[in-house]
């Protein structure tokens, strides 16, 4: 037991264990992560490093921060940590309360009475902290003996948290159009959880009542806003208004604003022989006036590739899309089968098909998070950096007085940061009439 | 005269100016043992941080936002704030001084890149306007003016121990070289710990991710890490002297990469407006 201790105490495995850490985070860097990349990426990576793959795959480096060998790393780092917080809290008490024994040749001798060398230490800024067998101690920043303690405990924190959050979160998204419900217990787009959470379902059905995008004179989108409804199964509803920054809580559950949205399309395509298509076309939002969005939908039971583009407004004069233009491409392969554009309400002949545009509504991506363990994350940020604030802002420094005959000798230290201390011992030493060292 | 890009970039060529004059006698100063010339070169590049600070400040009412959009208006804050910085910490550690001869010249070359490129002003999207992207911002451009004079300082010892070159002489000995650049490697890792922090929040506010391993976030932490490591060497393992000053040139270099190289090749939340 005590040779584990040791192991995870070593100054060495530590930074062993931070090195290796570090080299797979760089490593990972280099391979599309499975979460964040999508699968045609993923796929065009891995055509282009056939070589690779077969070792990314077997020691899944393609999901790094799901696989068993991190998290073991993370572990070992993790308890080697926790350890090393333990015995540094035992040090810091060490180093703030307990006196070392002194000799009187250790100091300088000083002319000065008790009440005057008090007095000095206290406009330097230095703190009484102990006093025994004729030795006084003072300490200028002793709270700083406590940085590296709350560094490390902060970093505990904050890896503890965030298993908690990997192990138990839940999110996922919606996308609805206005008036829109969203059933009750129904499963979300793009759903991840953690490994002991269960699905997020929300015990409510959803309306979007109405979506909000306001634009700059740019084009760019200035603002993103929408009112939902919670409806419960007596039909009451509750609503919240939500933006990109403005979050709603609904039952624990954290509601974000998604930052996609655009129109949806109604389509009636109606054939000769009197089969009809409802389609329903989510198309994003065009980047600008004057460009359009596309693309491009299959339908079961249609022979050919429905392509869509669609204008926020037909005049191309504004980003309101109470007017848009929507055109419609029938494709067979390379062929062109037809093409109509169409305003809301308008039809016109699209290929073999009479297509109309009955109705055009906007849609928009709401974020739903059921998640554990955030104040520790940030609480843990802010004692790291309280901790490393403490070591490198305001450094210990110490003076130990030393009776010595019917006088004192002065002793001055200043730990890892001593030379930056060196003019003001040599300033204290003088005020106090004493003999610069040889 | 009208055009507000016009003024802005003429108000940003008066502080380059400025600087460059700064920079001129400070050298000569430094070099030539003159006090005076040195104690004058403060003066002038105090006002030409004022006159910088007048640039961003009007480009700040005219845009609408603050200088964290495009790389032209990114550079110049960083500059500014390194400068600041640099001035605000001289004052309480004047052995620093002498980086002035790193700092002053990094400062006028950092504005003068960032008027290649295009001035154009750029909306901030919603995801963008909250106050943690502010404080993020800001913590990294401090982090970066306090790595600065932590890179002058190993780079002087670095000198010192390898050249006689003359005018050295008037920087501090080695030793408080060596410890200082270890000092403000600790403020620079406090301060980009802050940017962390804050971009974490303002993630979490946003997005509902605290930390989604955007490439800038990965780099952003691995540079922190090699911070980490260099103090955990310097603590625990005696690294101290020209080795610790060569592994800092290295941390430096790393972050140079994660703040300005990451962002123009690889596509995230980060970069998503810079390009």
């Amino acid at each position: 037991m005590k040779a584990l201790k040791r192991f995870f105490l070593s100054r060495k495995t530590v930074l062993w264990l931070i090195s290796l850490i570090l080299v797979t985070v760089v490593a990972a860097y280099f391979v599309p992560q499975r979460f964040s990349a999508t699968p045609a990426n993923i796929a065009k990576w891995n055509s282009e490093h056939p070589a690779l793959v077969v070792f990314i795959n077997s020691v899944g480096l393609d999901h790094l921060y799901t696989t068993p060998w991190f998290a073991f790393l993370l572990f070992m780092f993790f308890v080697s940590i926790t350890l090393s917080t333990y015995e540094q809290i035992k040090v810091a008490m060490k180093k703030t309360f307990e006196l070392q024994e002194m000799r009187e040749t250790q100091g300088i001798s000083i002319n000065s009475s008790l009440e005057q060398i008090v007095l000095s230490m206290k406009k330097q800024g230095y703190m009484k902290i102990a006093r025994n067998k004729g030795v006084v101690r003072f300490v200028k920043h002793p709270w700083s003996y406590w940085g590296s303690v709350l560094f490390h405990s902060g970093i505990v924190l904050v890896i503890a948290s965030s298993l908690l959050i990997v192990l138990t979160q839940r999110r996922g998204q919606i996308n609805l159009a206005e008036g829109e419900v969203f059933p009750a217990r129904s499963p979300l787009i793009g759903e991840e959880k953690g490994i002991l959470a269960e699905n997020l379902l929300l015990p409510e059905a959803v309306k979007i009542e109405e979506i909000n995008p306001e634009f700059w004179e740019t084009d760019h989108l200035k603002h993103l806003s929408s009112v939902v409804s919670f409806i419960d199964p007596e039909g009451r509803t509750k609503k919240y208004e939500l933006a990109i920054n403005k979050i709603a809580n609904y039952q624990g559950v954290r509601i974000y604003q998604g930052r996609t949205f655009g129109n949806t399309f109604l389509v009636v395509l109606s054939g000769k022989d009197g089969n009809e298509f409802r389609m329903r076309l989510d198309m994003e939002y065009p980047a600008k006036r004057d460009k359009p969005s596309y693309d491009n939908f299959e339908y079961e039971g249609l022979p050919f590739l429905l392509k869509a583009k669609y204008f926020a407004d037909a005049d191309k004069k504004t980003m309101d899309s109470s007017n848009p233009l929507l055109v419609l491409r029938l494709v067979n392969g390379e062929k062109i089968i037809g093409e109509v554009p169409l305003r809301l309400g308008e039809s016109g002949q699209l290929g073999p098909y009479k297509a109309a545009l009955v109705n055009a509504r906007k849609w928009s991506g709401i974020i739903l998070l059921d998640i554990t363990g955030m104040p520790g994350i940030f609480i843990g940020f802010f004692i790291i950096i309280a901790g490393i604030g403490l070591t490198y802002f305001l450094p210990p420094s110490e003076i130990y007085l030393i009776k010595s005959g019917g006088g004192f000798s002065l002793l001055c230290r200043g730990g890892r940061f001593e030379s930056l201390y060196m003019e003001e011992f040599e300033g204290i030493y003088k005020t106090l009439g004493g003999r610069k060292s040889e | 005269m009208n055009n507000p890009l016009i003024i802005d970039t003429a108000i940003h060529w008066l502080a380059v100016i400025i600087y460059v004059l700064a920079s001129v006698i400070n050298i000569y100063g430094l070099i030539f043992r003159k006090e005076k010339a040195e104690t004058a070169s403060y003066y002038i590049v105090a006002t030409g941080l004022i006159v910088h600070g007048i640039a961003l400040v009007y480009r700040w009412a005219i845009a609408g936002h603050g200088p964290y959009m495009v790389r032209y208006e990114v550079l110049s804050s960083n500059a500014w704030i390194a400068l600041a910085t640099f001035l605000a910490f001289s004052r309480f550690f004047p052995k620093i001084r002498p980086v002035s001869i790193f700092t002053f010249p990094a400062v006028f070359l950092l504005i003068a890149l960032s008027l290649f490129f295009n001035p154009e002003m750029k909306k901030l999207p919603p995801s963008l306007q909250s106050i943690w992207l502010v404080l993020h911002v800001t913590f990294y451009k401090i982090a970066l003016g306090t790595i600065l004079i932590a890179l002058a300082l190993s780079v002087f010892y670095i000198l010192k121990n390898r050249t006689k070159i003359k005018w050295l002489e008037r920087i501090p000995d080695k030793d408080t070289l060596d410890i200082y650049a270890y000092r403000f490697v600790g403020f620079g890792f406090t301060f980009w710990a802050i940017g962390m922090l804050a971009g974490s929040i303002w993630a979490y506010q946003s997005w509902g991710r605290f930390w989604g391993w955007d490439p800038i976030e990965t780099w952003s932490l691995v540079t922190w890490v090699l911070f980490g490591i260099y103090l955990h060497l310097r603590r625990f393992f005696g690294w101290k002297g020209e080795k610790s000053a060569y592994f800092f040139v290295l941390c430096f270099i790393v972050s140079v990469v994660s703040i300005f190289f990451v962002p123009l090749v690889e596509s995230s939340i980060h970069t998503e407006y810079f390009r």
